[in-house]
């Protein structure tokens, strides 16, 4: 099948444009994907979810301290990442898993049994409006055991390395990564391309091998081209593509460069 | 892809009752793997389906929690098909929940009003012109839609949407066809109307 030219790469007036392009400043924090590995006690911030889940299904054993240095090789998105790690193992069949909205809440959650009664809700719908940051703690019904495992290539160095010695990331560091991104983020999203650009400068410096470096760099790539700078977009991209083909930030860096 | 394979199409409503999710390693670290390199799209999907800013976190992590849920169902290769249906059942759910709610009914209408006094010197902020795009989405037919911000905004193949939305191609072209043309209609429009208010 041969696509036919995008709207933005051809037969689009300046106004569409203009509404099409305004669709570049979506994107989801790194914190929401954190959260949502650490509701499914996978990686960032559920360490205990993980390594209960990891003692039941594999009883207790060689699998646990894996688990644990899985969250640190899986916090690429996490503001609570750091807060995870180290946390002590609680037994518990849990077929439930307490999914809090704030990060101090998390902590205290995850010094607590994770098993947490409660039945299913009847349906998705009702419950998405009431997960929101402002309510009280929702219950998310989770699949039984999940294991957290390294399993991804990319980690598995960085699990293996930080199995043996654990000191963690530094919390304040994992948090301030995400809140650099966030502040670029913000100022993109209100029209400030500049501000994003500067905002991720000081990203690249202050952290050079930091988690969160791919989504940087593709944001950087969407911050340039709305400054207007496709000279530097381009090369930003094209350096992009050529480090990290295989990124899930790639397509988009991809379309953003193929964009008029 | 295997023809026997389970083609996801997870009515949202319909997985909570199920009771078992990957009881191996090997189900945790696929699930882990879809959340790394799919979150971000599917995210952006769920907005591009209607789900406000505020909501889309939640409406993502459903999808993800459904789908860790039945990740023992789900045939390998076919994981976005899943996630992708997955959201358009969360996001029809979030949809109803938000027109109920007409408050969260929508950052956009506000945005616009908020614009409508700047400068009209000033060019359209992109707060405004995101809040013209979801008015335009919002009158597509579901199923239109999906094409629309898939191949438009999100810069998938035509390939690979009819794979993901488990769609013939003439299919996702004849739908891409009718959406761009109420693109244009709709921008003639929403520009006329911006131009009035002026």
């Amino acid at each position: 099948m041969r696509d036919p030219r995008r709207l933005l790469g051809g037969d689009a007036s300046d106004f569409e444009r203009e509404l099409l392009r305004s669709w570049d400043a979506e994107q989801p924090s790194a914190a929401a994907r954190a959260k949502v590995l650490a509701a499914m006690g996978i990686g960032a911030g559920a360490a205990t979810a993980a390594a209960v889940k990891v003692g039941a299904a594999a009883a207790g054993g060689s699998l646990a301290p894996k688990a644990a240095a899985a969250t640190l090789g899986g916090f690429a998105a996490a503001k609570w990442a750091a807060l995870a790690v180290g946390v002590a193992v609680v037994g518990a069949t849990a077929g439930y898993v307490r999914h809090e909205a704030h990060v101090h809440e998390t902590r205290s959650v995850m010094s607590a049994p994770a098993s947490v009664a409660a039945p299913p809700p009847p349906s998705i719908a009702p419950s998405i409006p009431l997960a929101t940051a402002e309510t009280a703690p929702v219950e998310t019904p989770v699949a039984a055991p999940v294991v957290a495992v390294a399993e991804d290539a990319p980690r598995a160095r960085v699990v293996e390395a930080r199995a043996k010695a654990v000191p963690a990331p530094h919390p304040s560091a994992l948090g301030e990564q995400v809140s650099a991104l966030d502040s670029a983020r913000r100022a993109l999203a209100a029209g400030d391309a500049p501000a994003a650009v500067g905002a991720l400068d000081d990203y690249a410096v202050r952290f050079p091998d930091g988690a969160l470096v791919e989504e940087a760099e593709a944001l950087r790539v969407q911050a340039l081209l709305a400054a207007g700078d496709r000279a530097a977009a381009t090369r930003a991209g094209d350096r992009f593509l050529a480090a990290h083909p295989n990124s899930p930030h790639a397509a988009r860096v991809r379309a953003l460069l193929a964009s008029p | 892809m295997d023809s026997s394979s389970t083609r996801p199409a997870p009515p949202a409503d319909e997985t909570s009752g199920l009771d078992a999710g990957p009881t191996t390693p090997e189900g945790a670290a696929r699930i882990r793997r879809m959340v790394d390199a799919e979150f971000a799209v599917v995210w952006r999907f769920l907005r591009g389906l209607g789900v406000a800013q505020g909501s889309a976190d939640d409406a993502a992590q459903h999808v993800f929690l459904i789908a860790a849920k039945r990740i023992d169902a789900i045939t390998v290769g076919s994981e976005r098909a899943f996630l992708f249906a997955t959201a358009r059942g969360v996001a029809a759910n979030v949809r109803r929940a938000q027109q109920r709610n007409r408050e969260v009914l929508d950052d956009s209408m506000l945005a616009i009003q908020r614009d409508g006094h700047a400068d009209p010197e000033q060019a359209m902020a992109s707060k405004q012109a995101r809040a013209l795009l979801d008015r335009f989405l919002a009158e597509l037919a579901e199923d239109v839609r999906a094409v629309f911000v898939l191949f438009e905004l999100e810069g998938m193949t035509m390939a690979a949407i009819a794979e993901t939305l488990d769609l013939p191609p003439g299919t996702v072209a004849s739908r891409l066809r009718r959406a761009r043309e109420e693109f244009h209609a709709a921008a003639k429009r929403l520009q006329a109307a911006r131009g009035g208010a002026r």
